[in-house]
């Protein structure tokens, strides 16, 4: 299948970028971009899309995203694959697939893919790795029923011990008592989104993601009560070092 | 600051830090961890405010968050209790419901009426002439109401968040601490919850320094503090108790929405007042108030002292005064028997006097009502009435009152608990209780401090039990031992009438005496007439007494009386906390940061920012939008439609599947092309419109309304599967974003963009491709929603900016202009293409829309097609027409559902309207009746002040009826 939206993710192999300035060569904006870049972040290319290295310093940031920080992530590639054939073309790449309802497995060196039903999952990178475009075909070369598309989603990373407490003004589900490396759907500030509760290093984070149209939104309700607890924006070259 | 005693652990202010703070332009200094009427009280302040109706006099009274005749206001908070507020340095406040001031309030003059003024007046007096009722009405609004809203303040931004626990305990006294500490024993995460700045309770105030007391005082504290599950909240109120375990707990800075397993209700009781003449005046106050201004704040409650009692807590009220310093005048015990324990003896070794069997008639005011200078006794007759025979007449400066308790119910009924009177202690006691819910202490009739611990432990046993982490022994409960705790009627009348029952609103003993009278013989009714329990304390201090009085009255026991209910809140809760922090979520499209720089006026299109026209130098709103249109007419121009709904179908069962769901068909249809599409709901009414698009055999890509897109996507899910078929189906709507380049230029500024062959025969109207755009995988539709040589252009969310960047850059040569949401609805206006939810409503139907001819002919099913088919049989109501207007200069012009009429009879509405348009003249789309439908009728539309607007029904589309603009004619079309 080749199509608007699996071709969409241009250049997704992580490269970095040292200078401040944005590569023209980037086709993609994060949904928040403009905000960020009044900021006046110091950029990283991150899957064809421009991202925030750091504001200041790597190393502050790197304490403040052990308390309370917030990231965005949305240049990280989320791919959505559904369809009849789906689990059975996720097997056929080697990949250990989640059995139960919105349970994770991590992809080696790559990502995690998290099952989303009993025909639909979602295959996402991480930190350290992003997932390239993947190119559906069965080993026979026969058409599967698949359906995949890389996602355009609004993906922040809340970071820190305290990242519970912005939870708890946003959020009527109590994320301190959900499992790590299980997706949770819930409302978010009035609106849809996913919360996957992971760890990077020993710091609990959040991947937070939804629709790209409500990303500036959500961005902006989650800055201003990250802020009120002490908490600051961050950018991810610190996440790298943890 | 001479009122105040010494140091002592009980305290919770700090003498060493002074605190200056103004009252009624005084200024005064108090100590931190003061709240205002301790503040007052230890400057020799106790004329705190006024009462609502009467405006009398009236000072601290229960110092527990009930006085709410000390309520002020600080220029940006209203209605703030003084025995709650603490002062902070710098506090300026000023009382509430005054005209003139405290001391001047011009309303007091109503005291001089209230002979005229019994409760009911209002309903008697103010009906009638009912042309009067304006001005009653503007002259109650005008003295209605506590304190005044500040509309110029700024807004509090208060949080508000949600909680979870296993277990909730309510009040941090002797009970609720040791229900919390032995919960967390048992691994459950634990929230403890208390109004009070500190934990403890009547630990505290209560006799704090026997030894039962500092015991369980030190021991529960320092358990409180080491236990990692257990989380005790200060100064915070559940405000209220909702289904499934909801509690909304508030603290002075957010709402928090909690969610528990279980309960336990430690929520103690309150003192209750006695009713005789002047009860409300500045000087008489609770027994309980006294000892907490003595042990909470270390503050002198008087000089003088008459004591007015009817169970032990009065004696012991009476020892604690002496060692504070205060002289009693005497102990006046209702009782007959007089106090059964040793306390009675302790007393009188103080030398004091105790009158057994006797009670206050009155307390003797000070001139101006502003204090009291005496106490008036009377002994008890056999009937519980005084005996105005004998007066003793006892000179103080205070009135303490201690005869009886009433447990603090509200949380209890409002998750569910009901009570039952039991007269061994003259109180209410929990009768029934839901299964999570358990009450301990004092509200559960249990009142030695010993066994409030055990009571505590009981009911956390039985909590945890119910939640499934204990299994063994339960203790019992220990039964009440001697004399009630509180007095059966304490209530006396007077011929003066200033007895009151109710302080919140002044109501007295003979407002009860007269209500019941005309009949309102039942608590409910009861309440509703004379409003009382319906002021700011919701009757915490008087609706138990209502309820003896209306029992008397009645000639009927507690039981059968009954009580009132309660409901959230508990106490007020200020509008900005159930406000909290707003989140009203807005949807933004990935071009929108662009819109703005370049100086779009943007707008909600439902919960989406669209640009409603870019504003030009020198134009007017009106101008720029025909601006806008003209350049698509005329060159090329381009729209951000990505809040379209953009959903994928895919699957073997796909094209049976479409055919299902719109009134068209689709199996037929070609890869590559794209059709018009209408759904409808089972009523045959339309509910949603838009492409569909054949992308490969078993893949379909659809598009349905910006608004709509949800929901029919949530049908579409449903459909599926009633009518189990093989099909995933991909809510893309924010994945993709979409722009339509429409304009006669819009080829020749793509094609260079773009890797597909653009030229009209590789790429005709309503074809479809998928190629590249400006590098960016895209599908490029042929649409003419504006009637122009357009591409709807469809890229990744992403990507979007910069393909539209691209366009634009392109586009410079060819004169682009972007356009929007308004010039739109002009182009498709002129084009006659309807848009569902603005031209139809949750009525119309395909016939009615006149687009009869997207049904498809012999089609087996569809949805709502039985309903479709019944309706092509019944004659048309309305149809959607157009009309012109023969000219345009009327000083008021129609507005969208403005009626149309027809030698003075109504015959449709506008649902669309442009009065200024690229053909020259205003135009509009309408519902009419089909009689009146043809080309060239006349018709008028009722403008604003009765003003008519001529119009007449035209053929539509107003433009390019023949698609010339689209390079195709009508066969090739069809």
């Amino acid at each position: 299948m080749s199509d608007v939206l699996t071709n969409s993710g241009v250049g997704l192999r992580r490269r970095m970028v040292t200078s401040s300035s944005i590569s023209d060569a980037s086709t993609r904006r994060s949904p928040i971009h403009d905000w960020l870049l009044r900021r006046a972040p110091q950029w990283r290319d991150w899957g064809g899309m421009p991202t925030v290295g750091y504001f200041e310093s790597v190393e502050s940031e790197a304490q403040l995203a052990k308390t309370l920080g917030l990231c965005d992530v949305s240049g990280m590639s989320r791919h959505d694959l559904r369809g009849p054939d789906a689990e059975s073309w996720l097997q056929s790449q080697g990949w250990e697939i989640p059995v139960a309802l919105h349970e994770s497995t991590l992809i080696p060196g790559k990502g995690r893919i998290i099952r989303l039903d009993h025909d639909e999952f979602l295959i996402e990178g991480s930190v350290l790795a992003n997932i390239e475009p993947l190119s559906i075909s069965s080993p026979s070369e026969r058409v599967v029923d698949v359906f995949h598309f890389q996602r355009q989603d609004a993906t922040f990373l809340l970071t820190g011990g305290r990242a519970i407490e912005v939870f708890a003004q946003t959020c009527g589900v109590n994320i301190s008592k959900c499992e790590s490396g299980r997706v949770i759907f819930s409302r978010i500030a009035g609106i849809n989104a996913s919360i996957f509760p992971d760890k990077i290093g020993t710091v609990p984070v959040y991947w937070i993601s939804t629709g790209s149209d409500l990303g500036w939104y959500l961005w902006e309700t989650l800055i201003e009560i990250v802020e009120e607890l002490d908490g600051r924006i961050i950018g991810m070259t610190c996440l790298l070092s943890s | 600051m001479s009122e105040r005693l010494e140091p002592c652990e009980t305290h919770w202010i700090d003498p060493k830090c002074p605190v200056p703070f103004q009252f009624e332009g005084v200024s005064y200094s108090g100590y931190e961890g003061d709240v205002l009427a301790s503040a007052l009280w230890a400057n020799g302040v106790r004329f705190h405010g006024r009462s609502f109706k009467y405006h009398r006099a009236r000072g601290a009274y229960s110092m527990a968050g009930h006085d709410i005749s000390l309520m002020v206001e600080d220029g940006q908070h209203t209605n703030l209790r003084g025995d709650q507020l603490v002062i902070r340095p710098g506090l300026n406040i000023r009382a509430v419901n005054t005209l003139g001031g405290l001391e001047k309030d011009w309303y007091r003059v109503t005291e001089w009426f209230s002979k005229l003024l019994p409760v009911g007046f209002y309903y008697k007096a103010f009906y009638t002439p009912k042309w009067l009722f304006p001005f009653y009405e503007k002259q109650m609004r005008e003295v209605a109401g506590l304190g005044r809203v500040n509309h110029n303040d700024k807004i509090e931004k208060t949080p508000k968040d949600y909680a979870d626990c296993d277990l909730l305990v309510v009040g941090a006294g002797p009970s609720g601490m040791a229900a919390a500490c032995t919960a967390a024993e048992h691994d459950l995460s634990v929230m403890l919850i208390d109004e009070n700045p500190h934990p403890g309770g009547s630990l505290g105030w209560q006799n704090p320094m026997c030894d039962p007391s500092r015991n369980a005082r030190s021991e529960y504290i320092h358990r409180l503090k080491g236990a990692p599950n257990l989380e005790f909240r200060a100064g915070t109120q559940v405000a209220g108790v909702y289904a499934d375990q909801w509690v909304a707990l508030v603290d002075n800075r957010r709402l928090t929405k909690l969610r528990t397993r279980a309960m336990v209700l430690a929520t103690g009781c309150f003192e209750q007042p006695a009713v005789f003449q002047n009860n409300d005046l500045p000087g008489v106050m609770l027994g309980s108030a006294a000892q907490r201004l003595m042990h909470h704040y270390a503050v002198k409650p008087a000089e003088v002292a008459v004591v007015l009692a009817a169970n032990s807590d009065g004696y012991q009220l009476v020892l604690d005064l002496i060692e504070a310093g205060v002289q009693i005048a005497c102990l006046v015990d209702l009782r007959r028997d007089g106090e059964p324990t040793d306390l009675d003896q302790r007393v009188r070794e103080r030398e004091v006097r105790v009158l057994v069997g006797y009670g206050i008639d009155e307390a003797v005011p000070q001139r101006g009502n502003k204090a009291i200078r005496g106490a008036s006794i009377c002994p008890v007759d056999d009937h519980g009435n005084l005996d105005r025979k004998t007066i003793i007449r006892c000179d103080c400066d205070t009135i303490l009152v201690s005869v009886g308790w009433v447990p603090n119910a509200g949380l209890i009924y409002q998750a569910g608990g009901r009570f039952e009177y039991e007269s061994k202690l003259e109180q209410l006691l929990p009768s029934t209780l839901p299964d999570n819910v358990f009450v301990s202490g004092r509200a559960n009739g249990v009142y030695s401090v010993p066994d409030k611990v055990i009571d505590g432990q009981r009911a956390a046993l039985s909590a945890v039990r119910y939640l499934g982490k204990y299994d063994g022994p339960i203790p019992g409960l220990n039964e009440h031992v001697g004399s009630p705790p509180t007095h059966p009627y304490p209530i006396f009348s007077h011929p003066n009438k200033k007895n009151f029952v109710d302080f919140d609103e002044d109501i007295h003993l003979d407002d009860f005496k007269n209500a019941h009278q005309e009949g309102y013989d039942n608590v409910e009714l009861l309440k509703r007439f004379t409003t009382v329990g319906m002021g700011p304390t919701q009757g915490k201090l008087s609706n138990f007494n209502a309820v003896r009085i209306l029992a008397q009255l009645n000639g009927q026991s507690i039981n059968q009386t009954g009580t009132t209910t309660s409901r959230p809140f508990y106490n007020p809760v200020p509008l900005g906390h159930l406000a909290g922090r707003r989140f009203h979520p807005v949807s933004r499209t990935a071009i929108h940061e662009w819109h703005v720089k370049n100086q779009a006026q943007m707008m909600y299109a439902g919960a989406s920012m669209r640009p409603e026209f870019y504003h030009q130098e020198d134009k007017s709103r009106e101008e720029a939008i025909l601006g806008e249109a003209v350049c698509v007419r005329h060159h090329v121009g381009l729209i951000d439609v990505s809040t379209l709904g953009k959903i994928y179908v895919q699957g073997p069962d796909a094209a049976s599947f479409l055919e299902k769901i719109y009134a068209g068909r689709y199996a037929k249809q070609s890869v590559g092309k794209l059709r018009y599409g209408i759904a409808c709901d089972e009523t045959g009414v339309i509910i949603e419109d838009g492409i569909v698009v054949r992308l490969a055999e078993d893949r379909y890509y659809v598009t349905a309304t910006s608004s709509g897109a949800s929901a029919f996507f949530r049908s579409l899910q449903r459909w599926a599967k009633v009518l189990q078929q093989d099909v995933t189906l991909v809510n893309v709507t924010s994945q993709l974003g979409a722009m339509n380049l429409a304009g006669p230029a819009s080829r020749e500024l793509l094609q260079p963009l773009t890797d597909i062959d653009l030229s009209p025969t590789s790429f005709p109207f309503i074809g479809v491709r998928e190629g590249n755009v400006a590098g960016v995988s895209a599908i490029l539709a042929r649409v003419g929603f504006v009637g122009e040589l357009g591409y709807e252009i469809h890229v990744p969310t992403s990507q979007a900016l910069h393909v539209w960047e691209a366009l634009m850059r392109q586009g410079k040569k060819f004169s682009i202009q972007p356009f929007g949401v308004e010039a739109q609805r002009l182009l498709r206006l002129e084009k006659g293409h309807l848009i569902v939810g603005y031209d139809t409503d949750s009525m119309t139907n395909p016939f009615e829309a006149n687009v009869a001819w997207a049904i498809g002919k012999k089609k087996p099913f569809f949805v709502g097609q039985r309903s479709v088919e019944i309706l092509r049989k019944q004659p048309l109501l309305r149809i959607l027409v157009g009309i012109r207007f023969l000219k345009d200069d009327y000083p008021h012009w129609p507005e969208e559902c403005h009626l149309i009429f027809k030698n003075g009879k109504s015959v449709g509405r506008i649902t669309s309207l442009s009065r200024r348009s690229t053909l020259g003249y205003p135009i509009a789309m309408a519902f009419l009746h089909p009689d009146l439908a043809k080309s060239k009728t006349r018709v008028e539309i009722r403008v604003a002040g009765d003003q008519n607007v001529v119009g007449e029904v035209s053929d539509m589309p107003f433009y390019d009826p023949d698609n010339q603009r689209q390079e195709i004619t009508k066969k090739e079309l069809l």
